[in-house]
């Protein structure tokens, strides 16, 4: 595992879609609080918008890892994305952090990432390079794009909002927490087939194109 | 996969069982797990065997540890063995059994925590709080499980057979990564009520 069978080639540097990514999803999930301010629930559509976003920049983390040949660990990546990042999550969403809780979900992510990827790097000894980094971000990625499609749903990202409210889905009455966690999974595992059928060295368009497509899919059937 | 697919199965049935107390609930939840590779484990020989014709086989091994039956001559050349030789379907079963108790124990014990305490983090009356402390003590599990179903994955990277496998003998480094990677977040999953 420890040997690096190919970097990735041409489409935008990883940094650039990192601070991207995580600046334009912070952004469009506090324009949903533009709910509270105006009083309405039509601002909501902008969580959609930061799922993609985050998304997009998780498919691209994912083909970071890919490069070093991880082979059957892409799809465990997505899973692992999703554990952790739902557990930052749902702890960010406490009543105490009020506004902050992106940002608190951001933090408590990466730091569940680095120790998450600590592990499997030092104690497992997967010994590969990008480890760290891409489980930092995926599991960023994780609790991000779940608290946009949580917002999404419930128009905001409160505790209280997420586990009382309910949304009504193909006729029937679903509790926004096993919306946002069943959409979410869906989106977020989406992320590894998508991954593990293409090729290194082409351009990062085809997958952020699919990861787009994935995220607007998820977002459609609320 | 499979560690994931087994802790999740035996949560179904641990959940379900969860009235009863915390021996029959995990227990329940064991039996849940194990009877998910028990089943998952005998389709893949029925394919193998009555699908195609292809004779199990373990490529790790000469003899199966259990039964002593030989394994070379079934052997394909340039295969790693195929099918389910008996030992993998019992340190699969095994395995299923441990994850689904497991499973049902995470869940069982964060339920009696959001129980004891939603209601007055949230000041709602106690039959008001219970959807919700299920469904959050759900996510978290599920959550745990997938952080760990995973890092155990990447300590055996790639593929193993079975407790017979060389590989197996890395075991105690996926103890010790489980038992920090669950306490963190076991941790982060108390916080919620907590502060």
């Amino acid at each position: 595992m420890s040997v690096k069978i190919e970097v990735i080639e041409g489409g935008i540097p990883h940094q650039k879609i990192m601070i991207g990514g995580l600046v334009g999803t912070l952004v469009c999930l506090y324009l949903t609080y533009l709910n509270v301010l105006t009083n309405t629930e039509m601002f909501a559509f902008f969580g959609g918008l930061a799922m993609v976003i985050a998304l997009i920049w998780g498919s691209h983390t994912i083909k970071v890892l890919c490069s070093y040949g991880i082979g059957t660990g892409v799809p465990s990546a997505g899973m692992i994305a999703f554990g952790s990042g739902v557990i930052a999550m749902v702890l960010a969403t406490k009543p105490v952090f009020g506004m902050a809780a992106p940002i608190v979900a951001t933090v408590l992510a990466a730091l569940v990432g680095f120790i998450l990827g600590y592990i499997s790097n030092n104690i497992l000894n997967m010994k590969i390079p990008a480890m760290v980094q891409a489980l930092t971000e995926m599991a960023i990625v994780g609790a991000l794009s779940l608290m946009g499609f949580a917002a999404l749903m419930t128009g905001g990202f409160t505790f209280a909002g997420l586990t009382t409210g309910s949304v009504s889905m193909l006729g029937l009455s679903i509790s926004s927490t096993a919306n946002s966690f069943i959409g979410g999974a869906l989106s977020v595992a989406h992320l590894l087939p998508l991954h593990s059928c293409w090729e290194l060295s082409q351009s990062s368009t085809r997958s952020t194109q699919l990861s787009d497509l994935a995220g607007n899919r998820t977002g459609c059937l609320c | 996969m499979l560690a994931a697919g087994a802790g999740l199965a035996g949560l179904f049935g641990g959940a379900w069982a969860a009235e009863q107390g915390l021996v029959v609930a995990t227990i329940t939840g064991g039996v849940g797990g194990g009877l998910m590779m028990a089943i998952t484990c005998m389709m893949v020989n029925f394919v193998y065997v009555f699908g195609m014709g292809i004779p199990a086989a373990s490529g790790k091994v000469l003899n199966d540890p259990i039964t002593g039956d030989s394994q070379k001559e079934f052997k394909s050349q340039g295969t790693e063995g195929h099918g389910l030789p008996f030992v993998s379907f019992v340190g699969g079963v095994i395995g299923g059994f441990l994850g689904g108790a497991g499973g049902t124990i995470i869940y069982l014990q964060l339920l009696t925590l959001y129980e004891a305490t939603l209601p007055a983090v949230m000041s709602m009356r106690p039959e008001q709080v219970m959807p919700i402390a299920v469904a959050a003590a759900g996510i978290f599990a599920v959550g745990l499980f997938l952080v760990n179903a995973v890092l155990t994955a990447y300590n055996i990277t790639g593929t193993i057979e079975g407790p017979h496998d060389p590989k197996f003998k890395r075991w105690p480094r996926a103890i010790v990564a489980s038992a920090v990677a669950s306490a963190l977040c076991g941790f982060l999953a108390i916080l919620i009520v907590a502060m």
